[in-house]
C-alpha cells in the first residue's frame, strides 16, 4: 500500500497490514491455479486438471479469512475514510478472486472431460488468452496493493484486448462446429472455457478499479470507455 | 441464541454468557486467571450493588468492562484492590482470588495488595511535587534504593509509560505542570513503578482529548506485554480498540463475558447488542 502516516494505535496498522498481506495472498493463490490449468493445457495431462480442481478450496477459505478479519476491524478500529475504503475494497477484492477461482475450476473440470489432446490451434489460442488473462490478473492485484489509481484505465485496455482475442476464438470454435457435428460436443465445452477466461479479465478489471476507490473513494462507472 | 426479554428493565438474574476462547473457532485454548471473581455480592449499606458476579481476568489481557451508568463497573474494580475498605458502609461478599489468596479475606495486607494491584484513576492525579519525585515516591514506601538505582528505575518507567523523551530535560519541575495527557502518562508511570501484577484503570481518558486518549490507549496496547490490565470505560468503541476481553454489565450484573471480536461482531445476548449498537443507555 502507498505509505501514509503511521496510526498512533499502532495495532491499527499491524491489522491493515495483515488484511492486505491476506488479500496480496489470495491473490497468488489465484495466479497460481491460472497458471497451473494453463500448463495443464498445455501438456494434455488429465491429473494435474484434478489437482487444481482440488486446490480450490484454498481460495475460498482464504475468502472467509478476509471477511472475518475485515469484520473484526470494522467492528473494532471503527475506521473512516481512507481506511474504512481499504477495508471494504479488501472484501470485495476477495469476493473477484473467488470468483476467479470458481471459473479456474470449472475450466479444469471442463477441459478434464475432453479428449485429449486438443487440437494444436485450439490449445495456442488458449494458451495465449489465458496468458492475457494472468498479465491482467497480476497486473490488477499489484495495483491494488499498490493503491495505483492509474491501473484502472489501463486494464481497461487490456481486458478490451482480451475480449476481442475471447471472440476471435469463439468465431474458430463455431466454424469448426459447422464443419463437423461431431466435434459439437468438444466445441460447447471450449465456448464455455473461453468464456470464463474472458470472465477473468472482468473480475480482474473490477479489482485494479478497486485500487481508484480506495484512493479517490469514487466508485467504478458503469460502462468502461476506452 | 438472543435471548428476548419483555423490557429492558425487567431483567432476571441469569447466568451470564462467557466465552473464553483464544482463537477463531478452533479449541479453545486454557488462559491463566490472574484473578478470579466467584459469587461476588457487593453492598453500598443494605443496597446490593453487584449480584452474583462470576468473572475470570486472565492474565496479561487488558479486560474492559462496559455497560450505562450506574451498572457496576467502577464499583467491581474497586473490589480489586479493596479501595471500598475506606468506607464502612461498603462491603462485598463473595470470593475474589488473586494467585491463590481471597483477596476478600480479613487478614489480607491491604498496603501490599495496593502496590500489586495499581490503580490509575479519571482524574489526573499527580503529586505537588517532582515529576522524578512522582515516580520515586511510591517506590520508596516499599523499597531502599541506593540513588543510581533509584534514577533506573524513574527512567525506565517513564519510559515505559511513553513519556521519558518529553520529561527527561526537567525531571526536577513540577508534575502539575504537565499537560492532561502527560499527567495521566505520569500517574501510569507512577503506578508501574513499583511493579505492579495488575493494572486497574478507571475511565483513564475520559478528561482527555483525542490525541492524547489514542497515545494512552496504544500505552495500554504496550503495556499488556507485561501487566494484566482491567478497564472501566464508558466508551465502548475504546474497549473495542484495545481489550482482548469485554464484559457487559446491566444493573449490578454481569450480562456477558467474551472475547473482544466476539462481543463487539456477534454478541450472544440481546442486552450487549441493543447496548453497543446504542438502543439504549
Amino acid at each position: 500500500m502507498v505509505e501514509t502516516a503511521p496510526h498512533t494505535l499502532s495495532v491499527y496498522d499491524a491489522h491493515l497490514g495483515e488484511l492486505i498481506r491476506r488479500v496480496e495472498d489470495m491473490g497468488a493463490s489465484a495466479r497460481a491455479q491460472l497458471a497451473r490449468l494453463l500448463a495443464a493445457v498445455r501438456h494434455g495431462d488429465g491429473e494435474e486438471f484434478a489437482a487444481v480442481i482440488a486446490a480450490d478450496d484454498r481460495i475460498d477459505a482464504q475468502r472467509g479469512d478476509i471477511d472475518r478479519e475485515a469484520l473484526e476491524l470494522i467492528a473494532r478500529l471503527q475506521p473512516v475514510a481512507r481506511d474504512l475504503r481499504v477495508i471494504v475494497a479488501a472484501q470485495r477484492v476477495s469476493r473477484e478472486l473467488e470468483r476467479i477461482g470458481d471459473h479456474v475450476k470449472r475450466m479444469a473440470k471442463r477441459l478434464r472431460e475432453q479428449h485429449l489432446p486438443l487440437p494444436a490451434e485450439i490449445v495456442g489460442r488458449l494458451l495465449w488468452i489465458g496468458g492475457q488473462a494472468q498479465t491482467l490478473l497480476t497486473q490488477a492485484v499489484e495495483a491494488f496493493v499498490g493503491a495505483d489509481a492509474s491501473a484502472s484505465e489501463r486494464a481497461w485496455l487490456d481486458d478490451a484486448e482480451l475480449d476481442r482475442m475471447y471472440h476471435g476464438l469463439i468465431g474458430e470454435l463455431l466454424a469448426r462446429m459447422r464443419e463437423a457435428p461431431e466435434w459439437i460436443e468438444t466445441g460447447v465445452s471450449l465456448v464455455t472455457v473461453a468464456k470464463s477466461l474472458e470472465r477473468i479479465g472482468d473480475h480482474a478489471t473490477n479489482i485494479a478499479e478497486e485500487a481508484r476507490f480506495v484512493v479517490s473513494g469514487e466508485l467504478p462507472p458503469l460502462h468502461r470507455s476506452v | 441464541m438472543n435471548e428476548r426479554t419483555a423490557a429492558l428493565g425487567g431483567v432476571a438474574l441469569k447466568k451470564p454468557t462467557i466465552e473464553a476462547q483464544e482463537s477463531h473457532g478452533t479449541e479453545a485454548a486454557a488462559l491463566p486467571e490472574k484473578i478470579s471473581v466467584r459469587n461476588l455480592h457487593f453492598y453500598y449499606g443494605e443496597s446490593l450493588a453487584l449480584k452474583n458476579i462470576a468473572l475470570p481476568v486472565y492474565e496479561k489481557k487488558v479486560t474492559a468492562l462496559i455497560g450505562p451508568s450506574g451498572c457496576g463497573k467502577s464499583t467491581l474494580l474497586r473490589v480489586f484492590n479493596r479501595m471500598y475498605d475506606l468506607y464502612p458502609k461498603q462491603r462485598a461478599e463473595g470470593e475474589v482470588w488473586f494467585d491463590g489468596e481471597n483477596i476478600l479475606a480479613q487478614r489480607q495486607d491491604l498496603n501490599l495488595l495496593r502496590a500489586r494491584i495499581g490503580m490509575v484513576f479519571q482524574k489526573p492525579t499527580p503529586f505537588p511535587m517532582s515529576i522524578y519525585d512522582n515516580i520515586a515516591f511510591g517506590i520508596r514506601l516499599y523499597e531502599r534504593l541506593p540513588k543510581s538505582e533509584m534514577d533506573d528505575r524513574v527512567e525506565s518507567s517513564l519510559k515505559r509509560a511513553a513519556l521519558w523523551d518529553e520529561v527527561k530535560d526537567k525531571l526536577h519541575s513540577s508534575g502539575l505542570g504537565l499537560s492532561g495527557g502527560q499527567q495521566q502518562r505520569l500517574c501510569i508511570a507512577r503506578t508501574i513503578a513499583v511493579r505492579p501484577e495488575v493494572v486497574l484503570l478507571d475511565e483513564p481518558t475520559s478528561a482527555l482529548d483525542p490525541i492524547a486518549t489514542a497515545k494512552i490507549e496504544e500505552l495500554i496496547y504496550q503495556l499488556k506485554s507485561d501487566y494484566t490490565i482491567v478497564i472501566v470505560t464508558h466508551n465502548m468503541q475504546q474497549a473495542a480498540r484495545v481489550a482482548d476481553y469485554t464484559a457487559f454489565m446491566y444493573l449490578g450484573e454481569l450480562v456477558e463475558f467474551g472475547q473482544t471480536q466476539q462481543v463487539f461482531t456477534r454478541p450472544k445476548e440481546t442486552r450487549t447488542e441493543d447496548y453497543i449498537t446504542g438502543r439504549f443507555g
